[in-house]
């Protein structure tokens, strides 16, 4: 089991692991790669759930929360194949109120820094799409990320639809705020804060669930398939079933001896 | 009351990602003076949208299914729900009779749109209350 930690300055052990773990897979142009993966969820997947019905349940399907915990697995999976014990870092815009540094800066070390951009390449899209991502942060009159306040009452929420709802809604706020590519469906995924933000979004999940319970979830959607990830809602409920937990800090202690 | 929602139902989301910010009796709000400040605002929502269709012809069109055993889920660009706690924001006015709703949308001033029509499209808005 690996510990999603908050993103850190470039030098930390985990990003520095992160990073060689998104340069790898972001070399790769197969199946395995960060281009494929970033793929299912709008351009050309079009996999990722947010306001879809279900035809197998009159219950409105809300598995937005769902199937994102399970994209990410996906891709902590994939990037594992690459660096072992490697985790997905979250961005928790409530502490760090901009794009986070490491996420900005064009060189770390003196290497391009693969958590800046990507290369979208999609090449089945009218018009196809081959260039590099890009943002344009605050550019929407009015908008915010969100605060610890807001999150705060978020969590006192007890009602998973109501709660759903609201958190998709600070998810929401954040694409628009980051802006450029992120506004956007079909291209977010591409952007690598895209993964830092949903890590984020799944933590605030995550703390309702240790508030409210982890089963507290609607029996209708149990079944619901998460594609194309294998699984159902029902598989994704407990992260220490997906393979990590959200932490604040982990740190190696030498053993004597 | 011990809450307020208001309720957005069938909003097009193919459509620019933006802002929507909700101020109650306060028709004269524009997009140069909406602002979390005015004491006349009720809150907001985001919508991350699909500015852009990257398909062929019908790639877009929303179509209802009807064929038996086509339980895949439904169109992407399903119209979407919203909803906005406006619980402080309704008790301030409570007592005032008439309640006016304007909502103030804002996106990105270089965002484009694949359509026409307004940047917020939806078909109801619902006010629920709660004991």
């Amino acid at each position: 089991m690996v510990y999603r930690l908050p993103v850190a300055e470039a030098a930390a052990a985990h990003m520095v692991n992160f990073r060689q773990a998104m340069a790898q897979a972001e070399a790769i142009p197969d199946n395995r790669g960060y281009n494929h993966i970033a793929g299912f969820h709008g351009a050309p997947g079009q996999y990722c759930w947010h306001h879809q019905f279900s035809q197998r349940t009159p219950v409105q399907a809300r598995l937005f929360l769902p199937w994102h915990r399970a994209y990410l697995w996906w891709l902590e999976q994939a990037l594992q194949d690459l660096t072992p014990g490697v985790a997905l870092p979250y961005w928790d815009w409530t502490d760090i109120a901009q794009i986070p540094g490491v996420y900005a800066s064009a060189r770390i070390d003196g290497q391009p820094n693969p958590l800046l951009a990507t290369r979208m390449f999609v090449p089945t899209a009218q018009p196809p799409l081959d260039r590099t991502t890009r943002r344009a942060p605050g550019r929407t009159p009015g908008v915010r990320l969100p605060t610890a306040t807001n999150i705060g009452d978020l969590l006192t929420d007890t009602d998973w639809a109501s709660f759903s709802d609201r958190l998709e809604d600070f998810h929401d706020q954040v694409h628009v705020w980051v802006g450029g590519d992120m506004t956007d469906i079909n291209t977010a995924a591409f952007d690598p804060v895209f993964f830092a933000h949903h890590a984020q979004i799944d933590r605030v999940w995550y703390l309702w669930q240790v508030q409210h319970g982890v089963d507290n979830f609607p029996v209708e959607l149990l079944n619901e398939p998460l594609n194309p990830f294998g699984k159902n809602a029902g598989d994704v409920l407990n992260v220490q079933a997906l393979g990590y937990e959200y932490a604040a800090s982990a740190a190696a202690i030498p053993v004597a001896g | 009351m011990s809450r307020a929602d208001l309720e957005f139902y069938g909003i097009n989301h193919f459509r620019p990602s933006y802002l929507a910010r909700i101020f109650f009796n306060d028709p004269d709000v524009d997009a140069e003076s909406a602002s979390e400040d005015r004491p006349t605002y009720a809150g907001s929502f985001a919508m991350l949208g699909h500015p852009t269709c990257f398909g062929g012809e019908g790639h877009c069109e929303v179509h209802e299914r009807s064929r038996r055993f086509d339980d895949r889920p439904s169109h992407p660009l399903t119209r979407a729900f919203k909803r906005v706690v406006v619980t402080e924001a309704l008790r301030r006015f409570l007592d005032k009779g008439e309640l006016t709703i304007t909502v103030i949308v804002s996106s990105d001033p270089d965002a484009s749109m694949s359509e026409e029509g307004p940047l917020l499209d939806v078909e109801g808005v619902q006010l629920t209350t709660f004991r």
